[in-house]
């Protein structure tokens, strides 16, 4: 599914060249951009900020995006892009505002300085009518689910159908059902969110996240909590997910593919779903790139993630 | 445990944020924006009545015996046993009723609002609302005032009635120093519909303070649930001076320069 | 919720007995949690009894006394009103919604944290060194907030006399005339009971929050309406009991 879209990099992605393997075409090369204010050099030897095209024109894309939390500054210059049609993934270590991104991408938070684009729309731009509009080509997979705990599955499920469509009560009821089932729920219809364990909790996330059929499909941290091999069938479920919705939109010849973004710290899921990957660490982009790349990737700190070795640039601190 | 107090400059601070807060509550369910939630609203209003309508009712009707018990000795004890329907009329309808409805609303209406909405913060369900294109101010926040609107004025009618019940049972019936038609006949004197709409204002302005005080803390909870625990014992700081303020503020003003009584010097 | 009432007797019956068994490791709790109730309700007492006594004793009872001419016995009535019922009555609904509230919200968070069960595995009784100190301390500071909100609840009084017009000199004169020294002790005693009540409520909630999001708020939220429902039940039986046994009390002495 990745050979059918054209080249239509945007003209924001850099690389050094330095770590640029086989198939990238970069016509040109900005310079590397220096450190934030107040953070050392040696803070950012190892970012390359090289990017591997991925050949898509992006769905997300965050434009020198400063953030900061009274004292805490989370996103220091950070340039990203989810490309669209693919199952992307932000990866980097904890506390390293992998879900800021997520809240930015939504219009939940707002950067300091800098820009978010969603299909080439700014988002902190938007006012609130457009961007309560906008959010309506998200879904959001919370942490935990974040069910509505006054009612259950089924209603939860049915609550953006019932409060953004004029579809009736069958039709409702038909494509809650077809979600539910999706992700193994059907028989769970009438339960109330406090009786479901994590894992189930997540799915009915997932189901509802999926009922207005988002173009985009954010994760946060689906596998937080989960044993590993419910990590690995949520995972496929992912892919199958995804793999449904494309061949879903290119009938109905929908204006943009469904793009996955999955952000986690867990390596296992990202050799297993990702079709993209983008490194965060520090508030910046490491490097990011198509999935065989980043895995064969020369970088040592990549290498050192990629691998959860102790040993590497990333310490304890 | 030290961020529970409250400190000059945090209540000052805090004052201009709620200030902004309920302006834009009260916009969203002036400029009826909140109707299209009506549905929700009623649901509040359903669980409004059903789960505080009692405790509150029972509250007043303890103040009620109390005021009645303590006006007829007091008004005996001056030679005036006849008098002590004005205890009633005046001590119930003007001050103890709206202050004890403040009192429960704030306990049990405004900090439930606080565990609630601070609950749904916290598990990111109301990031969930918005992330599916609804406001969260106007589903939750919104709809609570209007439904507090649309009910209390019912549920503190009945307070009061329920109030002048509980004194008429501890004056006439059980210390029975005055008649049921001698207490009638001055309680009835003492009293008219002003009065009644005055009490109603001051305890529709403490409630209205309730439900926005609520929902400004319970729609910034954080820290997780400690956070939520936090925010709903700092709510009830606020709501406790805000019923006494306003109440003072409604004596001054509708009864301060003019006890309107029907005697007078 | 009798199951719920059975349990908060049990609770004061163990508070009380692990009070005066010894040791007494909770001496430098007890000073802690007093010093930071008074931080927490200094000031939202200040302004709710200077707002109360100015409003209903004040402004109303003056209505009332005007009628009559007799606002000289306003001084009076405040020993009535304010020393029996209302220094009392406001001092515990503050005491409970401020102090009542902020012990339940630190011991729900203690209990969540697993901090209750922490202390338990080390061999430390949770009663005798968080509930005692925190009973022991609201008793006595709802005690002695009792004599600030009624200092204050006169200073109300003394404003609505002053927007009346009226010289202050027989308000005083019919105050101290009508003061008792066992009206004070009495209002003290009650206050220190309203204290205890307040504390076993708040303590018993915060030690029985439920875990999830909404567990500690929700604790908050049902020990302030219980604590309030306790205060206005045992205030009634009080004054009930008082008033029918000495009716003559209420009398205005000129």
């Amino acid at each position: 599914m990745r050979d059918d879209a054209h080249s239509q990099r945007g003209d924001v992605k850099r690389t050094d060249g330095k770590a640029v393997s086989r198939v990238s075409v970069v016509d040109e090369s900005p310079p590397r951009p220096g450190p934030p204010e107040g953070a050392a050099d040696e803070e950012y030897r190892w970012h390359s900020y090289a990017v591997h095209p991925s050949g898509r024109p992006d769905a997300v894309r965050f434009v020198d995006t400063y953030k900061s939390f009274g004292r805490s500054h989370v996103l220091r210059g950070l340039n990203m892009a989810l490309p669209e049609g693919m199952v992307s993934m932000i990866l980097g270590p904890s506390g390293t505002g992998k879900s800021v991104c997520i809240k930015h991408m939504v219009g939940l938070l707002y950067p300091d300085s800098g820009d978010v684009l969603v299909h080439g729309r700014s988002v902190p731009d938007m006012p609130d009518d457009e961007l309560f509009e906008m959010r309506k080509k998200f879904g959001l997979l919370f942490q935990d689910g974040a069910l509505f705990g006054s009612m259950n599955l089924f209603d939860n499920v049915a609550f953006p159908l019932r409060q953004h469509t004029e579809k009736g009560d069958d039709e409702i009821e038909e494509i809650v059902m077809r979600r539910l089932n999706e992700v193994g729920l059907g028989d769970s219809r009438t339960r109330m969110p406090n009786e479901l364990s994590g894992g189930m909790r997540k799915r009915a996330g997932f189901a509802r996240a999926l009922v207005l059929e988002p173009d985009i499909l954010l994760f946060d941290e689906p596998d937080s909590g989960l044993d590993p091999v419910r990590t690995a069938l949520l995972g496929e479920l992912i892919l199958e997910i995804h793999r449904e919705m494309i061949e879903e939109a290119k009938r109905k010849q929908r204006e943009h593919l469904p793009t996955f973004c999955v952000v986690t710290h867990d390596i296992m899921s990202a050799r297993r779903v990702a079709d993209y990957i983008n490194v965060l660490w520090k508030g910046r982009i490491v490097e990011a790139g198509p999935a065989e790349e980043m895995l064969g990737s020369e970088n040592p700190f990549i290498r050192q993630f990629l691998s959860g070795e102790s040993q590497g640039p990333l310490t304890m601190d | 445990m030290e961020d529970l107090i409250l400190t000059p400059r945090g209540w000052i601070e805090a004052f201009g944020e709620i200030v902004r807060f309920a302006a834009r509550m009260l916009r969203e369910v002036a400029s009826l924006r909140v109707m299209r939630f009506f549905g929700e609203a009623l649901r509040q209003a359903g669980i409004l009545i059903v789960s505080s309508t009692l405790v509150i009712w029972g509250l007043v009707f303890i103040i009620g015996l109390e005021c009645g018990i303590e006006g007829a000795y007091f008004t005996y004890g001056e030679g005036t046993p006849a008098y002590s329907g004005v205890f009633a009329a005046w001590c119930d309808l003007r001050e103890l009723v709206p202050l004890v409805f403040g009192y429960m609303m704030a306990a049990k209406v405004g900090t439930g609002i606080v565990a609630e909405l601070g609950s749904m913060r916290i598990s990111d369900e109301i990031d969930a609302l918005e992330v599916m294109g609804i406001s969260g101010m106007r589903f939750l926040c919104a709809t609570r005032l209007l439904a507090a609107l649309m009910v209390l004025p019912f549920v503190y009618l009945c307070s009061i009635a329920a109030g002048f019940f509980a004194s008429y049972l501890a004056v006439v019936q059980q210390i029975g120093y005055v008649s049921s038609g001698g207490f009638f006949l001055i309680f009835w004197q003492f009293q008219n519909p002003p009065d009644l709409l005055y009490s109603l204002i001051k305890a529709m302005a403490m409630a209205i303070v309730i439900v926005i005080v609520g929902c400004y803390y319970g729609y910034n909870a954080s820290g997780g649930p400690v956070g939520v625990g936090t925010a709903t014992a700092k709510s009830m700081v606020l709501n406790l001076v805000s019923v006494h303020l306003i109440g003072m503020l409604g004596t001054q003003l509708f009864w301060g320069a003019n006890p309107r009584a029907p005697i007078g010097g | 919720m009798l199951e719920e009432v059975g349990n908060m007797m049990l609770l004061t019956g163990r508070t009380l007995v692990s009070a005066v068994r010894p040791p007494y490791p909770y001496g430098s709790e007890f000073v802690g949690q007093f010093l930071f109730a008074m931080r927490l309700c200094w000031f939202p007492l200040l302004v709710s009894t200077i707002a109360f006594g100015y409003e209903a004793p004040g402004l109303q009872a003056a209505n009332f006394l005007v009628l009559f001419g007799a606002l000289d016995r306003l001084g009076g009535f405040f020993v009535l009103a304010s020393i029996r019922e209302f220094a009392p009555f406001v001092d515990a609904i503050v005491l409970a919604g401020v102090a009542g509230t902020a012990i339940t919200a630190d011991l729900g968070a203690r209990k969540i944290r697993e901090e209750l069960d922490a202390l338990e595995v080390l061999g430390v009784d949770p009663i005798k060194n968080l509930v005692v100190p925190r009973f022991l301390a609201l008793m006595l500071l709802t005690g002695l907030f009792d004599i600030y909100a009624l200092i204050f609840g006169v200073f109300g009084g003394i404003l609505a006399t002053v927007v009346n017009h009226a010289p202050l000199g027989p308000f005083f004169a019919t105050f101290f005339n009508n003061a008792e020294t066992t009206d004070l002790w009495g209002s003290v005693v009650k206050t220190t009971l309203f204290g205890a009540i307040i504390a076993i409520v708040c303590c018993y909630k915060g030690m029985t929050a439920s875990g999830g999001a909404e567990g500690v708020g929700r604790a908050v939220n049902q020990a302030v309406v219980i604590a309030f429902l306790g205060i206005f039940a045992f205030n009634y039986a009080f004054t009930q009991t008082l008033l029918a046994t000495h009716p003559d009390i209420t009398t205005i002495i000129k």
